[in-house]
């Protein structure tokens, strides 16, 4: 349907500007400008010395067309689409490690929790240069990605740079169904803590799962939520709404704005607070984005949360899937957001109301090891960094828990 | 381009009359479901961006993906971009002195100009530039990527540089003028040396002038010569033809082909060869690139040269200017050289037929002083002025030669003029 509207459109335009196009010199109308690239594109045809394929290089005009507007806007072949898709489904064959571009090179950012990655060793700020022997130096991520990615059980050689070690090696890894857990959670404390890794179909339901055992665990112990959101690039919109709304008992959550502004969609919270009102401390840093944001701005604007850490990176804009036919589909930049008090966050981010950086803290005097029975030093159970960040929100959200509660008694 | 202009509107027509059906099917699809394609994306962003762009900024950034998708030199020239490289004939290598083209994505070196600043610090041909003062070279055209490495004399620039077999490295450099190098001439004993480091628009008149005054300095027992095109990135095309004619007798240069016949040529040496028939060693390697290939080809096919070295670079194609109305231009790659064997130069490059790979030379010196007559007991006295220690003489003799490629060229250019001579006696 929609394909037949946009196509008689394009016959429209024919139509209309055909008669005018004769004598106009310049500005060029937009048939004169759509009949220059069927020309280009004709040229190409008829004398390029090579093979020329019509799909491809319509892909590539496509893709060029979309990238030069802003970086989220692009398009994506058949094939790349049914990966995404296939990733939205929130299941693939892959080996559980995240990565991003570092100096051209891909960079492991972190190894998920039990994936085949972190069983065979792949260790955070590891440089992948060879994907079973082929040089990945200067690809674009997306396509070391999808060379990563594979059916399950296959196995993918790694040669990897670390730090400390004189010579690249090679780690062999078999891949496994990643599933992206979207929401992650456990007790802290007396506080309900939940880790938001990416806005998925999985998060509203993710979260409720989370509260309702939480909460169950603690019992009249529980004091209030953490919602971590750091290093969380966004996802879909309608989760962000879904994820702010279940802390909220009312109010707008986000407005989102096209290009023409009488269209305005605003988003409002229905559901009930399943934090019972209790202190909510939102977790931001540079790497929390886009939905991220908009759940972070709608807490801030209603002081139901403090937000604590660092501003966030500043991303104020929706993109929305255009599927096009079997071709695939693109993705555009559609509306910029707004949080409920007026503000678009594109540039600024969100600032948080506790400035409080990462940082590694040590005790100064240690205590000495414990030794068991055995005549064994006793190994803590948990022996990873701290994370000072959560260490202080915590210390935050019992503050307040304390002080909401003397309130209450008077 | 009246043709397409019909099947695009008709196919519009007939896809909105006859719906989506015939989107349905997986396989190749036609042309005009193609430029349907295109058509909807555009009327899309037109309709639902965010905000409202123009026409222009949007066929234009198609236009421009649609011909880098071909090749690095496949791109559209406004009419402005087309009067700026009218005015500039001779291709300038200011800056850092470096011939680039673009492979996957990132810069890749095709030869150091002879004296800049990226033949001092030893970049090589096949050497990868994947990002400019950090910014990624990803992305870039190969315009953009030649614009940003020029920038300002006096510069400074930091390029992280990949080379396979070795550690990413940091090249740091300031841009200078590059000055255009100049053929130089040696005459070694009995035979002749020439290093032509570009084709430029007097090359073929002073390599003939170079070879006459070799031949006047070496005078009787003239052996040849040895023509070195190393990390020669090509430049005028005219050139190497007149060149490859300088040697050639008659015969084939080298043919371009494309797909129609306006598009296909090829060029043919008139008679006469400046070196009556004598032996010609030819020293490539993975930087002799285009207008060097063209010779080097040719001098190969027509069995006038013998050619020492490594691969060469692989860049053989010819471009096109149409224009496109008032718009502008397309540049756009329409043919390719062949060789006289009708080896595609773009392909494989030109491989020598003595492969010697540059190596550095370690004489096996012994560990005792050697007996020499001076040592026999009762020998002679020896004079005052000759003695020199042999040890030395040894180590001297091992740092003379560092270019190996042109000591072997000089054997073997040796070896054919003995062997002509030997020919002749019998």
């Amino acid at each position: 349907m929609i394909r037949a509207a946009l196509t008689s459109a394009v016959a429209a335009i024919w139509l209309v500007t055909a008669p005018t196009s004769a004598g106009a010199a310049d500005p060029k109308t937009t048939y004169e400008q759509l009949n220059l690239f069927g020309d280009v594109f004709e040229l190409v045809r008829a004398r390029y010395v090579g093979e020329v394929n019509e799909l491809r290089l319509v892909n590539a005009a496509i893709d060029s067309m979309l990238t030069s507007l802003d970086p989220h806007s692009s398009f994506m072949d058949a094939e790349t689409y049914g990966a995404m898709q296939e990733r939205t489904s929130g299941e693939f064959g892959g080996l559980g490690i995240e990565v991003r571009m570092d100096e051209g090179f891909v960079l492991v950012v972190r190894p998920m929790p039990d994936t085949p990655a972190e069983r065979a060793g792949v260790e955070a700020g590891d440089h992948i240069t060879h994907l079973d022997g082929n040089d990945v130096t200067g690809m674009a991520l997306s396509d070391a990605v999808d060379l990563m990615r594979g059916r399950v059980n296959s196995t993918i050689e790694l040669t990897v740079e670390r730090e400390g070690v004189a010579d690249p090696f090679t780690i062999s890894v078999t891949r496994a169904v990643i599933r992206m857990a979207s929401v992650r959670y456990r007790v802290e404390g007396n506080a309900a803590y939940i880790l938001i890794t990416s806005f998925s179909e999985q998060t509203e339901s993710g979260i409720k799962r989370a509260m309702t055992e939480l909460k169950a665990e603690l019992g009249d112990d529980f004091e209030g939520v953490i919602l971590d959101l750091r290093g969380n690039p966004g996802g879909l919109l309608e989760q962000s709404v879904a994820a702010t709304e279940a802390f909220l008992n009312r109010g707008e959550v986000v407005a989102t704005r096209a290009r023409d502004p009488s269209r305005v969609q605003r988003y409002t919270a229905r559901r009930g607070d399943l934090a019972d009102g209790k202190p909510i401390i939102v977790l931001i840093n540079g790497g929390s984005a886009s939905a991220s944001e908009i759940v972070a701005g709608a807490l801030q604007d209603h002081q139901r949360a403090l937000i604590v850490g660092t501003r966030s990176f500043g991303k104020g804009s929706v993109q929305t899937i255009m599927p096009m036919g079997v071709y695939g589909a693109m993705r555009l930049t559609t509306s910029r957001y707004y949080t409920p008090s007026g503000r678009s966050i594109q540039g600024t981010g969100i600032t948080p109301d506790v400035v409080v950086e990462q940082a590694q803290i040590e005790p100064l005097f240690p205590k000495p090891p414990e030794i068991g029975p055995d005549g064994q030093e006793i190994v803590p159970f948990d022996t990873g960094p701290i994370d000072y960040q959560l260490s202080r929100a915590l210390d935050l959200l019992h503050a307040m828990a304390v002080f909401q509660g003397g309130l209450a008694a008077n | 381009m009246k043709m397409l202009r019909n099947s695009l509107t008709a196919g519009a027509a007939a896809l909105a009359l006859l719906a989506t059906p015939a989107l349905s099917q997986a396989a190749d699809p036609k042309t005009y479901e193609v430029l349907n394609l295109f058509g909807d994306a555009f009327d899309r962003v037109r309709s639902a961006y965010v905000e409202e762009v123009a026409d222009e900024a949007l066929i234009g950034a198609a236009i421009d993906g649609l011909l880098a998708a071909l090749d690095p030199l496949s791109r559209f020239l406004t009419p402005e971009q087309y009067a700026a490289m009218q005015e500039q004939d001779t291709r300038t290598y200011d800056g850092l002195g470096l011939e680039v083209t673009m492979d996957g994505g990132v810069a890749m070196i095709i030869a150091a100009i002879d004296g800049g600043p990226g033949d001092r610090l030893g970049l090589m041909p096949g050497d990868l530039i994947v990002e400019i003062d950090t910014t990624p070279v990803y992305g870039m055209t190969l315009d953009q990527t030649i614009n940003v490495l020029i920038g300002t004399p006096g510069t400074m620039v930091d390029l992280t540089m990949v080379r396979p077999g070795t550690d990413p490295f940091l090249a740091s450099m300031v841009r200078e003028i590059v000055a255009v190098p100049r053929l130089s001439h040696t005459a070694q004993a009995v035979t002749g040396y020439v290093r032509v480091p570009l084709f430029t628009d007097d090359t073929a008149a002073d390599l003939a002038a170079a070879i006459a005054a070799i031949q006047q300095d070496v005078g009787d027992g003239f052996e040849g010569i040895v023509l070195d095109l190393r990390d020669n990135p090509g430049g005028s095309f005219d050139q190497a033809i007149e060149v490859a004619d300088l040697f050639l007798d008659g015969g084939e240069i080298v043919s371009s082909r494309g797909k129609s016949d306006d598009d296909s040529q090829n060029w043919v040496a008139d008679a006469g060869d400046i070196l009556n028939g004598m032996p010609i060693v030819l020293l490539v390697n993975g930087g002799t690139a285009a207008a060097s290939e063209i010779v080097a080809g040719a001098l190969k096919s027509n069995a006038r040269a013998i050619l020492l070295g490594e691969t060469t670079f692989g860049k053989g194609s010819a471009q096109t200017i149409v224009p496109m109305g008032d718009f502008g231009f397309v540049q756009l790659t329409t043919s390719y050289y062949y060789t006289p064997d009708g080896v595609s130069i773009d392909a494989a490059g030109i491989e020598p037929e003595i492969v010697v790979e540059p190596s550095l030379v370690i004489l096996q010196t012994r560990n005792f002083p050697r007996r020499t007559e001076a040592d026999l007991r009762g020998a002679l006295d020896v004079p005052e002025e000759g003695g020199d220690d042999l040890a030395e003489e040894e180590a001297e003799a091992e740092d003379a030669t560092p270019d190996y490629q042109l000591a072997r060229a000089f054997d073997l250019l040796h070896a054919l003029a003995l062997l002509n001579q030997r020919a002749a006696a019998n």
